[in-house]
């Protein structure tokens, strides 16, 4: 019984139920303790089943085993497409991998029919941001042609929303279905979808930022992840072949980053995304260069493209979209689109992911040789284009670990706070995050995080 | 009905309220019906409870605003977007060489030479994609080169241009739109790939058109054929008709 199962809730559902009836039985026969004993008893069965729907709508906690541990690093999900042959799966570097590179051999090297990627999972240990997480890579069945072998193909980095992990992408959103039905249909060029974490401690919300004493989110998603790509796949590692998409907090995530890193994305797909972190990222940066609004009206326009689609009755991702669009100059190039309703849920993400990949593709260079390197387009070039992401050092062995997912659930945390959503609508209106309250620095936080990144993790952040 | 309002939150947490109480005046109801008015009283405060938590969850976060987004009916479905078409697509399926194009007038006084659009390989047989183009400025001498390098470039439409001597970019800028309405093109992220006697030129078209062209690859001694492969390969691949939401 999976933890995210129907019967889970059920089960704990009946529990609740059994327990009062328990509770009605004895209540006359037992004493003070005994009566605490049975209402306690009660309330957990209550709590345990809304916790538990709550957890199927995020899939925070995709496992029984994660439970025991905040740490995301261990999260063992249990839908993998595991290799045909029995091998550990592994994932075809190519052949000009730099020397010193553990070059993994291409795994399973049958030939897949179209429509049949396949999803493997990784530990991706990144050394500049000090964060090692795990990471689904969905490689398109061209990826396993001999034709495909000799390619390097364009790359979407796919982010999750808060709470939550990938898992959603995978059990509540389908993308596996859905990328390999883009791909059969020609709406999609084959692509490599990756599929990563963006907290080491699924409590914690980065927004993708580098948090000030905490997690380097940031810097794994645009330094370490493409790297380890770039490393370990047979992918461009230029910006032309690079696109974000990501799912409420993923939203802001995507265009954030496709913002704030333009050398290295070509485009970003926002579904139901905001206009700011609403999480106090240590250096007021929510309020300037981690603030949408706020880097569209003081920081020139980077030449990207940004998909930014959101339901209408989701009045503050409606809001914070219908603020960002206007601000959007060339060369920065924006498509809109919106469906009437759907909220803040899958329901909506659902319907708007397959335009948003397709939209993605047709704006993402094209597998190239993989006898050739990506490099800038020419000389006389301009900002706009191509370029590779430079010389990256070897790395360490791809680790494979079990692979393959959630309706959306979105909290908003500063310093482990609750922050109100008319907090964070307010802010988004006047184009600032909102107080923490007067919250104090939350120290114990401050020394774990301390313990797990001894060394100060070099910033990827780009003002 | 609203799932994030007020009143129903309030009629939920009033309810919880009298539920609870009704409970504890009914406890020690008598006789045999003492143990279903206790448990049926608990169970339904504790529904009523959660139901009023859930609530005010949802409030708080916007996530189902009505009835509606549980059953995930959102009101719009993602439809393929209509193939599209080219007037010139019948010439441009049997002339692998190129076919001579005719611009706007404006730009035509503008250029040394016809235009010459190459489709790429292929072109005819993917009826319903749109490609990716490379305007190229090529000097009348370099032209023949572009155009037959142009003819084995795979995914991408080439339009060969010789501007006149003191073209402007905004002279060139109706191109684009013709060549939109003559050939199944993508209407963004094209490149230029130019002779270096119009790199000027070409910089300063992007620059005025930066959506619409991403790069400009200048041709070097490894030649036009470098140059346009090199241009090919930072452009997207040909594709079908795109998902698109109705809005």
């Amino acid at each position: 019984m999976s933890i995210d199962s129907l019967t889970s809730v059920l089960t704990a559902l009946g529990t609740a139920v059994g327990a009062t009836a328990l509770l009605a039985h004895l209540w006359d026969q037992r004493r003070v303790f005994g009566r605490i004993l049975l209402v306690s008893a009660v309330l957990l069965a209550m709590t345990g089943a809304a916790a538990l729907q709550v957890n199927r709508l995020t899939a925070t906690y995709p496992t029984w085993a994660s439970l025991l541990s905040r740490s995301t690093g261990g999260d063992q999900p249990e839908t993998v497409d595991q290799p045909t042959n029995g091998s550990q799966p592994s994932i075809g570097a190519e052949p000009t991998a730099s020397a010193g590179s553990t070059a993994p051999a291409v795994p399973d090297s049958t030939p897949r029919p179209p429509g049949n990627g396949r999803m493997v999972r990784f530990a991706v240990a990144g050394r500049a941001s000090g964060l090692s997480m795990p990471m689904t890579v969905y490689l398109p069945s061209a990826y396993f042609t001999p034709q495909g072998g000799t390619l390097r193909f364009p790359v979407i980095e796919a982010l999750h929303g808060y709470p939550g992990t990938p898992e959603t992408w995978f059990r509540r959103m389908d993308v596996k279905r859905i990328l390999d039905r883009e791909i059969a249909a020609g709406r999609m060029a084959p692509t490599v979808v990756l599929f990563p974490y963006q907290t080491p401690d699924r409590l914690l919300d980065t927004e993708c930022t580098n948090l000030t004493g905490g997690p380097q989110a940031e810097t794994y998603l645009t330094v370490d992840v493409p790297r380890w790509a770039g490393e370990h796949l047979r992918v461009r590692t230029d910006r032309a072949g690079w696109a974000l998409i990501g799912y409420s907090a993923g939203a802001f995530c995507a265009m954030n980053l496709a913002l704030r890193h333009p050398d290295r994305y070509i485009a970003g797909a926002s579904l139901s995304g905001y206009a700011d972190p609403g999480i106090k990222v240590g250096d007021g940066s929510e309020k300037t260069t981690n603030n949408i609004v706020w880097r569209l009206t003081h920081r020139p326009p980077p030449p990207v493209s940004l998909y930014i689609a959101w339901a209408a009755n989701d009045p503050v991702v409606r809001r914070a979209s219908q603020r960002i669009v206007p601000l959007a100059k060339p060369p920065l190039a924006v498509t809109t689109a919106t469906v009437p309703h759907g909220g803040h849920t899958t329901a909506a993400w659902q319907k708007m992911e397959a335009p948003a990949f397709d939209w993605l593709s047709a704006r993402l260079a094209r597998a190239e040789p993989t006898a050739v390197r990506s490099r800038p387009a020419g000389a006389a070039a301009g900002a706009g284009s191509g370029g590779p992401l430079g010389v990256l050092p070897t790395a360490g062995p791809a680790v494979p670990v079990r692979s393959s997912s959630t309706r959306p659930f979105n909290f908003w945390y500063q310093n482990g706070q609750h922050i109100r959503p008319a907090d964070r609508a307010a802010a988004s209106a006047r184009g600032s995050p909102p107080s923490s309250s007067g919250s104090p620095p939350d120290t114990a936080r401050a020394s774990y995080l301390a313990a797990r990144h001894p060394r100060p993790p070099r910033s990827a952040a780009r003002v | 009905m609203s799932l994030t309002g007020l009143p129903l939150i309030l009629l939920t947490g009033v309810l919880s309220v009298l539920a609870a109480v009704a409970a504890v005046r009914l406890w020690h109801a008598a006789g045999r019906w003492r143990l279903p008015v206790r448990a049926t009283g608990l169970l339904l405060a504790e529904v009523l409870v959660l139901l009023t938590t859930g609530l005010i969850a949802n409030r708080v976060g916007g996530f189902y605003p009505s009835l509606r987004e549980l059953t995930g009916d959102v009101g719009a479905e993602a439809e393929i977007a209509p193939p599209p078409s080219g007037r010139l697509d019948g010439k441009l399926a049997v002339a692998p060489d190129g076919l001579p194009w005719t611009p706007p007038a404006g730009p035509a006084r503008r250029l040394a030479a016809p235009p010459t659009l190459v489709p790429p390989p292929g072109y005819g047989r993917l009826t319903g994609h749109a490609f990716p183009v490379i305007v190229a400025l090529a000097t009348d001498d370099q032209a023949p080169l572009i155009r037959a390098a142009a003819a084995s470039v795979p995914g991408v439409l080439t339009l060969v241009v010789t501007p006149s001597a003191g073209a402007v970019a905004a002279d060139l800028a109706e191109l684009t739109g013709q060549l939109e309405r003559d050939a199944r093109t993508t209407g963004h992220d094209w490149a230029i790939v130019t002779d270096r006697r119009f790199a000027p030129l070409a910089e300063q078209w992007r620059q005025l058109a930066p959506i619409r062209f991403r790069t400009v690859t200048v041709v070097d001694a490894a030649g036009p054929a470098t140059a346009l492969d090199s241009a090919a390969r930072h452009l997207p691949s040909p594709l079908a008709p795109p998902m698109m939401l109705p809005s």
